[in-house]
């Protein structure tokens, strides 16, 4: 993954946030930690490198493809293929069960044989959620459910995996279960990982650690207070 | 596409109190009209039908659809007595079969309906079992009256006096059940028939009682004569007839005064039609209708309420909309983070927009099925509570 002069724009007037990113590689298979205070970035970060958000200046590229260059149905269909998510919030469907949240991304493409529900079964097994896994939601614990969302990002074999804060509703001795997961599963699918977190035991795991507080970040409002 | 049906499809039953809703809502506004619809067909036609069975009816003046209902429907008790003696005027007059009706009784809430056996005929009744009445005292009865009151050749059953606790009226009759009528799908289904005689003795005017020349009680003999005895009230009639009293029932006073409730007339030809109408209609005491005509009229009054019922549906309808946009509109607020988060993981928009509308249709769709059952359903309880062929 190579992003180069990469400006990313949030929001308008007042309220729009900048964020200039000069230079960031990332090699395949390779475990990296964004890390910085709140506020600064970290997600924005993640969720361009992703193709969710748009950069208007900038290149950034992904397994040798143009991200930025693709048109939107491109990048979803990119992203369901090749790229697994966990969301800091889990983001599970709340009427699915936890094996037809796991399988809803093979469903979408329209790949669930019986080898992805034998793989699905394999993860959840791995994840310690073999015997909850048919329950919703809301009958899980977080941790629980947080070992879903992993189990979903992971089950396509993608190339890459990005975590948004995948810790931080967790205790330490979850958070490093968690991460075991997501780590061994990267290892064993020759997959990317980048991780945004505060986690320091997350960190301390990481290949190379990118702060994007270094990077050049604006705030309309603060800049606007301070010219003044 | 297949994927995400099946998600829209679970996301409805896991939230099935607002499906539930919003299904009975469609199914609502689906079925008022068809319900409505039906069931105003439904009685138009068998409205028509029935009414086109009997060209002209002459009753006593009066309303003339209280005739209508009375005659064609079996109504007990709406409308004055037309004399014997027009029916005898009728009987005499070239070109028209005149047919007695006399619906002044019931049995176990059904009609009794006195007539001739020429109603039979005219109606193209065919038995299921037993066979027509011959004699005084017997009857045939309707499928649905059959059916409901467990009646077969061989039974019984008694008509119900005018007034149950009043002594100086005349006392229920056993009538004898000969035969039951094959489903015609009409209002003769629900009811029993009677020769038209033996109406009269559920009337009291024609009575039998034991010889009045063997009478010797001082208490039932008011006076005596060589050729006459004469009664008192102290005598009672015989509440059955059989074999070995039919013989002695007679009617006292004219004939011709005897009552019917209507006359059923069927001219042979347009212009025997028009000479009896116009003869009936010259005697100010006869209101002869043409059914035919009173039900259009009828039908009048229907199309109107139908058309009520239209608006009101539409109405319906109007609410039912926005209730289901306010449904889909909180739907899709509530459904917010769930349709961002699979826009994150890569779901393309239109499958996005398909979740939703696949969730919307499958309730609408299921609503509408559901209402069309309804109005289906309700239009056959309709038809079966009022009586009225589907």
């Amino acid at each position: 993954m190579s992003v180069r002069d990469l400006r990313i724009q949030l929001g308008t007037g007042a309220d729009r946030f900048t964020l200039g990113v000069p230079s960031i590689d990332i090699a395949p298979q390779q475990h990296t930690v964004i890390v910085g205070p709140s506020g600064c970035g970290k997600t924005t970060l993640l969720r361009t490198v992703i193709g969710i958000l748009d950069a208007p200046a900038g290149t950034l590229t992904v397994g040798g493809q143009n991200v930025l260059s693709m048109s939107d149905s491109q990048r979803r269909r990119w992203r369901l293929e090749h790229v697994g998510v966990v969301f800091q919030s889990f983001a599970l469907l709340d009427y699915l069960s936890g094996i037809e949240n796991v399988l809803l991304p093979s469903r979408l493409l329209g790949r669930c044989d019986a080898d992805l529900r034998k793989r699905a079964h394999e993860l959840a097994e791995r994840a310690g959620i073999a015997s909850v896994i048919r329950r919703r939601p809301h009958k899980l614990s977080q941790g629980e459910r947080q070992r879903v969302a992993i189990c979903r990002a992971l089950l396509l074999a993608p190339s890459v995996v990005v975590c948004d804060e995948p810790t931080g509703n967790l205790d330490a001795a979850r958070s490093t279960g968690v991460m075991d997961l997501i780590l061994d599963e990267s290892h064993r699918t020759a997959a990317t990982v980048i991780v945004a977190t505060h986690d320091a035991g997350v960190i301390d795991r990481a290949e190379q650690v990118i702060d994007v507080s270094q990077f050049s970040a604006t705030n309309a409002e603060a800049a606007a207070s301070a010219a003044s | 596409m297949t994927a995400i049906v099946r998600l829209a499809l679970q996301h409805a039953a896991f939230r099935w109190g607002r499906t539930c809703i919003v299904i009975a809502c469609v199914a609502v506004a689906v079925a008022l009209p068809i319900a409505s619809r039906l069931v105003a067909n439904s009685f138009e036609t068998s409205l028509t039908a029935r009414a086109s069975q009997a060209p002209i009816v002459v009753g006593a003046e009066g309303s003339r659809f209280d005739l209508l209902f009375s005659s064609l429907y079996f109504r007990l008790g709406g409308v004055s007595p037309v004399r014997q003696g027009v029916y005898d005027d009728l009987l005499a007059t070239s070109g028209v079969l005149p047919i007695p009706i006399h619906a002044e009784f019931s049995a176990r809430d059904a009609p009794i309906v006195g007539t001739s056996i020429e109603y039979f005929e005219r109606r193209g009744f065919t038995l299921s079992e037993g066979r027509l009445p011959v004699r005084l005292g017997e009857a045939v009865v309707g499928s649905a009256a059959a059916d409901r009151l467990g009646l077969r050749p061989g039974d019984a059953i008694r008509n119900e006096p005018r007034r149950l606790y009043d002594i100086t009226t005349t006392t229920a009759v056993e009538l004898n059940i000969v035969g039951v009528l094959a489903a015609t799908e009409s209002p003769d289904d629900a009811a029993i028939f009677i020769d038209i005689d033996t109406a009269w003795v559920l009337e009291g005017l024609s009575h039998g009682h034991d010889d009045a020349q063997s009478i010797d009680d001082p208490e039932q003999v008011l006076g005596r004569d060589d050729d006459f005895v004469a009664l008192s009230g102290a005598v009672v009639p015989y509440q059955r007839i059989d074999d070995s009293n039919a013989a002695s029932f007679h009617t006292h006073g004219d004939p011709a005064d005897l009552p019917l409730t209507a006359i059923l007339i069927y001219p042979e030809t347009a212009k025997d039609a028009t000479i009896v109408r116009t003869r009936l209609n010259s005697d100010p005491l006869l209101l002869a209708i043409e059914p035919v005509k009173v039900v259009e009229e009828l039908i009048g009054f229907l199309v109107r309420i139908r058309t009520l019922i239209d608006a009101v549906a539409v109405l319906l309808a109007g609410a039912v909309l926005v209730l289901i946009g306010l449904v889909a509109f909180l739907t899709a607020r509530t459904r917010h983070d769930e349709l961002r988060m699979l826009g994150e993981i890569g779901v393309a928009r239109t499958s996005v927009a398909g979740l939703l509308a696949a969730d919307f249709t499958a309730v609408m769709l299921i609503g509408a099925i559901v209402g069309v059952g309804c109005g289906f359903a309700v239009w056959q309880l309709a038809v079966a509570a009022l009586g009225v062929s589907g």
